[in-house]
């Protein structure tokens, strides 16, 4: 086993395979988070009716994971965009579930 | 990763493209048919080439089919009325062998009879969104997935392009067949780009709640009404009383509706739990004049027949999310947009088959000195992708045409004859790509020309409506865009065929 993965092929295959799924889940990941946020925060930042900022969080997300798809694949770094993504995910669902907790009163 | 920005958008570009390539034809293709589904209904069930009406319709006489439909306990009945593009009504309810679809003729109210297809709005516009694959909503996902690649190709492949503004003017037929189809990918690829980029871009954004869900599941809890009654402002009571109520004149509704809008046509009317006492009647309105897709509504009590609510815009956000749509949808009436949305959407399909083309020349002679498989793979999958989709198309036409009202065999009715004859003739398609290599592109160009010119002369033979015929009545125009389309197409996949079996092409690709 250890020989294998010591092959470049494997190793450039793998990094491959991960960037794949941090671009392409953890990308989705982290717009779905940021649109959640988004949506709980623009009803009391911009006194948008709640309806209305469920739309338009929702509706930038595509732009969102687009630039974050591009990102995934641009950026030389592999561990850097894992714990980046990893970092906005975090902290884009906490916030949103947070807030959740908080208005309901909990 | 490649080492630099471009180096890495260029590595993304190619494969995003070679892996997806497939899937975003076959979308690509079926929405630019999708733009005419309803000439395409005209011309795949000849009982609807009706003349518009003469006189308006009396809701009135669907009664009968109402009756039948709450006798049946369908939670629904619908009926979409006519249009510039279609003059034939559409009534739908479902019980529990499934939906009934009756077509019904606005000049004598006389329910016509079944044509036995999925057509244009029921096979191929729901393959564009979701490739007919319900379970667990996998086909949107997919169609999804593709698009936001669609995006990214959109952007990584302005990035990799050198020099933009010169390849502009840059059209080089007579060069080297790699040369061309690079050139042909780039003049279609910037010419059709903000198109391209757009209808991908307003495609995702009417399924937005399919695809990112956290927003409105988080704010609503998961409740989807909640989120409705909050967005549109209509709270309609959605439960069934069980016990039997009457029906109010539809006639007298529907021009209340048209009064409440000063005179707007109307485009459904939709009654929700068909019999019961707590029946209610939704009645839309019809966007013929502007771009957006509204969900302006009127809502009627049943039994009363009186008018409970009806609303006309919605706040400013849902309002672009409605202009989004409605750009996409195209429902407006404008014949000029809708040949040009044709044409853009023809140069997607060009520009998806010419990137596959690209990857395949330059990859070629370099696989075969180092006894690579990729080339062969990746050309049996561009192959059944492209002319393999226009072959199954075509066979799906031809399929059409030959099959007798009220076929059935193998235990299927007729519209699913016509669909398996789809897909059964687009596996073949792969097959034969992989089986003969050499000579694949050829082979199905020949028979997209056959099977295009076989549709058309089968139209005039099993319904008379030849192109003189076709293009001297107005109703009839439909029928004659589709039949000059199939016989343009049949010209072009000659010619493609003709040039492709050019003895030093043909040469050249054994040679490889």
């Amino acid at each position: 086993m250890q020989r294998i993965l010591q092959r470049p092929g494997a190793r450039k295959a793998i990094s491959v395979i991960v960037r794949l799924i941090a671009a392409i889940g953890g990308g989705y990941a982290a717009s779905a988070g940021l649109a959640a946020l988004a949506a709980r925060v623009l009803p009391v930042a911009a006194a948008m009716p709640p309806s209305e900022a469920v739309v338009l969080a929702s509706m930038l997300a595509f732009l969102v994971y687009l630039g974050l798809l591009i990102w995934g694949f641009a950026e030389p770094s592999l561990v850097r965009l894992c714990l980046i993504l990893t970092a906005v995910g975090v902290v884009s669902w906490g916030g949103a579930f947070g807030l959740v907790r908080l208005a309901s009163g909990g | 990763m490649e080492q630099g920005f471009r180096a890495s958008m260029n590595w993304l570009h190619t494969w995003a493209g070679v892996v997806l390539g497939g899937l975003l034809f076959a979308i690509f293709w079926m929405g630019t048919l999708a733009v005419f589904d309803r000439e395409i209904d005209r011309w795949m069930a000849p009982m609807i080439r009706l003349p518009a009406a003469e006189k308006p319709f009396s809701l009135e006489s669907l009664r009968p089919l109402y009756e039948t439909a709450a006798a049946a306990k369908s939670p629904f009945f619908s009926v979409g009325l006519p249009t510039d593009r279609d003059a034939a009504i559409r009534v739908l309810w479902s019980d529990q062998s499934g939906q009934t679809h009756r077509f019904i003729d606005p000049n004598t109210g006389a329910v016509l009879p079944d044509p036995g297809t999925l057509a244009g709005t029921r096979f191929i516009f729901p393959f564009h969104y979701m490739l007919h694959i319900r379970a667990e909503n996998i086909g949107y996902w997919l169609v999804g997935l593709a698009a936001m690649a669609m995006m990214a190709l959109c952007v990584s492949g302005v990035i990799i392009h050198r020099k933009i503004f010169t390849d502009f003017f840059t059209f080089r037929p007579d060069r080297k067949p790699r040369r061309l189809v690079l050139d042909l990918h780039n003049v279609t690829g910037v010419l059709g780009w903000p198109f391209h980029f757009l209808i991908t871009l307003s495609g995702l954004v009417i399924f937005w709640s399919t695809y990112f869900p956290s927003a409105w599941q988080l704010t609503y809890n998961g409740d989807r009404l909640a989120f409705f009654a909050d967005a549109y402002g209509n709270v309609v009571p959605k439960g069934r009383s069980g016990e039997s109520g009457g029906m109010a004149s539809f006639d007298a509704m529907a021009s209340e509706a048209r009064r409440v809008w000063e005179g707007s046509a109307l485009r459904y009317v939709f009654v929700r739990n068909p019999g019961d006492a707590k029946s209610i009647v939704q009645i839309g309105r019809l966007d013929e004049g502007i771009v957006s897709s509204t969900y302006d509504a009127a809502y009627f009590d049943g039994p009363t027949g009186a008018l409970i609510s009806y609303k006309s815009g919605t706040a400013p956000v849902m309002s672009v999310q409605r202009f989004l749509a409605g750009f996409h949808f195209i429902q407006f009436r404008h014949w000029s947009l809708r040949w040009i949305y044709f044409g853009l959407g023809l140069t997607g399909c060009v520009l998806i088959a010419t990137g596959y083309l690209f990857w395949l020349e330059s990859r070629r002679k370099k696989h075969a000195q180092l006894g690579l498989k990729g080339v062969r793979i990746v050309e049996g999958l561009a192959v059944g992708s492209v002319t393999g989709m226009l072959i199954a198309t075509a066979a799906f036409f031809v399929a059409n045409r030959l099959l007798p009202l009220g076929a059935e065999a193998f235990g299927l009715d007729r519209a699913a004859l016509e669909v398996w004859t789809f897909y059964l003739v687009w596996l073949a398609t792969f097959a034969h790509a992989w089986a003969r290599p050499q000579r694949a592109w050829m082979e199905q160009c020949w028979t997209v020309a056959a099977l295009a010119c076989a549709a058309a002369l089968l139209n005039w033979i099993t319904t008379g409506d030849h192109l003189v015929r076709s293009l001297s009545y107005r109703h009839l125009w439909p029928i004659a865009g589709m039949d000059i389309l199939l016989l343009a197409g049949s010209a072009i996949a000659a010619v493609s065929a003709l040039r492709l079996s050019r003895p030093s092409r043909v040469a050249r690709v054994r040679h490889a």
